[in-house]
């Protein structure tokens, strides 16, 4: 369940960890075995599709392999803000491409066809298809942030840091994307497209 | 639905999401991630050879009691002389400014690191190529391995070339994505014009703009290896909003880099990395065979050491049709000024150019080459400069007529190398219905910086006489001259305003 996850970004004392990594396999590894659940459930809250949350998964720690070398981050934090940072926008790349974006949208709204007919409750409870079918129509930055606050459960100060803004900033975006939410998932419930 | 972001979260946590992830994909993931870190991975910092064996020295002299009371007043006879002498030499902090003149005084450099290249995906995907220098400045020998990229349709394409010259009469360039390999024959000129150009370039990787050094702060401080490390900070802001960054790890004690990367900053505001130097060691030994130009096994030889030519100084700028602009060097004196050679043909031309280069007078009119480069404009800097052309001389060499112009700045200014990275060419066409579409641009990084008549008579002179038929150059081209135009040429333009 998502609300189950735990926040990850808090300081330890194996910082060391990412350090060790930056020339060691082994470490590489640890930190992967770490961090491969959350990365891929970021992706996929952000993509619905648990094919394409394992694409941009698999690039994000290509990319991770590859520049990780060159990381200059210490802790722990830094290493999952990086991550997160990388997979926010490998996601967004994915979405971009027009094809691709129709292809997500025609998996949501077919769950939302067939959870429908499933469904005797009403009014219905909104589910994740529909759910994802709205923030889908959200800006691509504001849907990172409602997944990395209400999916991922992260602070203002951490997604700030990932998304590289202030978190005066994140608290205004979520408050605007909170809004358009609203109206689009009463759009999607209704039937609109 | 949801009223505010508490709901929300309720909402959120009531959802029924899979997200179970396949084992299978996790694992072969793995596999995979490691396996490109492995390919890709150097390592970053190998320890610096002087440094092992301060270390290994200092651990035999305190093995032994003897050596180490020997070691006990050596130290304090140093303290004492330090103090008395007063010379400073236990309290040298070392600061960003001071990089010059180490990389300038240094006998041998060799410097390791990696290239960043953008793709047209998302900014982690780009291509990190290796890269390393190994000059001997002393000898006038240098082995560069350079990766360069260019796109076709929209895929990247790496070539890493290398080049080695062993001090002697010729270089080897080799081409290590086409497995081919050339010899060209340098000239004793261009062996010392491309030495200097060299650690010019190592400069500019390790402390980006010299004229802005004054500027780099320190950020903080941190431990490499168990040495202790100012990390400085230069941050470079461009009209177009495309700024630059530096880091440096220096060492205040001993003036050792252990690392220095150099951002640009993209239209969406993001860093993107553009080249990381993590390995910077100055007089060393550099073994002899570093230098070889014996071309390995496996690659296809262009042509021989007999029938190699020699290297030309020329870079296409521009090119319409049949008419092409070209630089050859470019040199910029203490006040600002620009001293550049260009030249400008038409191949279906049927006359000489000699025609062109009658009556011009030194400080007056450029001559009517095809193309003219009347001004150059500073390009990515905090401050428009525009630099107006005048004729300063010619040379001709071999049926080709070489224009020697100056380019004034309208007021002293450091020179722009050290400033920012390239101008802005302003050109007319001077042949008619034939017209250029956009804008071409001169790197700075390749201009020498002229503060002195000895550096003026070896570089300036120097590439007269190499591109003139009989190696002589014009006698009115002289240091004193030169800076005499400018003030002269400056004072008009403030006068009548340009």
């Amino acid at each position: 369940m998502v609300g189950a996850m735990a926040k990850i970004a808090k300081p330890t004392d194996k910082d060391d960890l990412v350090v060790r990594a930056r020339t060691d396999a082994e470490a590489l590894g640890r930190l992967y075995d770490m961090y491969y659940e959350q990365i891929y459930r970021f992706c996929l809250c952000r993509l619905f599709s648990k094919e394409a949350a394992e694409d941009v998964t698999s690039a994000v720690f290509l990319a991770v392999a590859r520049g990780m070398p060159g990381f200059t981050g210490r802790k722990q934090q830094d290493f999952a803000n990086w991550l997160y940072r990388i997979a926010a926008n490998h996601a967004n790349f994915y979405i971009r491409k027009a094809s691709r974006r129709k292809d997500l949208f025609a998996e949501a709204t077919g769950s939302i066809m067939a959870s429908r007919t499933d469904s005797a409750s009403d009014p219905p409870e909104p589910d994740w298809p529909v759910l994802y079918a709205a923030v889908a129509r959200l800006k691509l930055q504001h849907q990172s942030i409602i997944v990395l606050r209400f999916f991922e459960n992260l602070g203002f100060e951490q997604i700030a840091q990932i998304l590289k803004t202030r978190p005066s900033t994140v608290r205004v975006r979520l408050h605007r994307a909170l809004k358009q939410l609203r109206n689009h998932m009463q759009a999607v419930m209704d039937g609109g497209k | 639905m949801f009223d505010n972001e508490n709901d929300f979260r309720k909402l959120v946590d009531r959802l029924d999401i899979d997200t179970m992830a396949n084992p299978a994909h996790r694992e072969n993931l793995r596999r995979q991630m490691l396996s490109v870190f492995n390919e890709t991975h150097r390592p970053t910092r190998p320890k610096a050879l002087h440094r092992d064996t301060r270390q290994d020295s200092l651990a035999s002299v305190l093995h032994s009691s003897i050596t180490k009371l020997a070691a006990a007043i050596i130290i304090v006879i140093i303290g004492i002389f330090c103090y008395w002498s007063g010379t400073g030499i236990v309290s040298k902090v070392y600061a960003m400014s001071d990089i010059p003149k180490l990389l300038y005084s240094a006998s041998t450099i060799h410097m390791k690191g990696r290239v960043f290249f953008p793709t047209s995906g998302p900014h982690e995907q780009q291509v990190v190529v290796g890269t390393e220098y190994w000059l001997d400045l002393a000898n006038g020998r240098w082995r560069l391995t350079v990766p360069s990229y260019s796109i076709d349709r929209r895929e990247i394409k790496v070539t890493v070339t290398e080049y080695i010259c062993d001090g002697g009469e010729y270089s080897v360039t080799l081409n290590h994505t086409e497995k081919t390999a050339s010899y060209s024959k340098v000239s004793e000129y261009q062996r010392q014009l491309f030495n200097y150009r060299n650690i010019q370039m190592l400069l500019y990787f390790a402390c980006g703009r010299p004229g802005r050094l004054d500027d780099c702060k320190i950020i903080r401080e941190e431990k490499i290896d168990g040495h202790t490390y100012n990390v400085w900070e230069l941050l470079t802001k461009h009209s177009d909003g495309l700024n630059m960054k530096l880091r440096s790890w220096l060492s205040p004690t001993t003036g050792e880099f252990a690392r220095t990367l150099l951002w640009r900053q993209q239209e969406d505001g993001d860093w993107l990395k553009q080249i990381e130097i993590d390995y910077v060691q100055r007089d060393i030994e550099i073994p002899d065979k570093t230098f070889s130009t014996q071309v390995p096994s496996g690659y296809m030889l262009e042509n021989t050491k007999e029938t190699a030519t020699t290297r030309s100084l020329r870079r296409v700028w521009g090119r319409t049709d049949s008419v092409t602009l070209s630089a050859h060097v470019l040199f910029t004196m203490g006040d600002g000024t620009v001293i550049a050679c260009w030249s400008s043909e038409d191949s279906k031309a049927e006359i000489s150019q000699a025609e062109l280069f009658k009556g011009l007078t030194t400080g007056g009119e450029l001559p009517k080459l095809p193309f003219e480069v009347y001004a150059l404009q500073s390009s990515r800097n905090d401050e428009d400069i525009t630099y107006r052309g005048y004729h300063f001389a010619y040379t001709k060499k071999a049926d080709e007529f070489y224009e020697w112009s100056i380019y004034i700045p309208p007021k002293e200014l450091k020179p722009a190398r050290t400033q920012f990275l390239c101008y802005l060419l302003e050109y007319r066409h001077n042949i008619e219905n034939r017209e250029v579409r956009g804008k071409l641009r001169l790197s700075t990084t390749a201009e020498l910086t002229i503060e002195n008549s000895k550096d003026f008579d070896k570089f300036v002179r120097g590439a007269m006489e190499e591109l003139s038929d009989g190696g002589k150059a014009p006698d009115e081209a002289t240091y004193e001259n030169v800076l005499r135009l400018s003030q002269n040429l400056r004072l008009c333009l403030s006068a009548f305003g340009g």
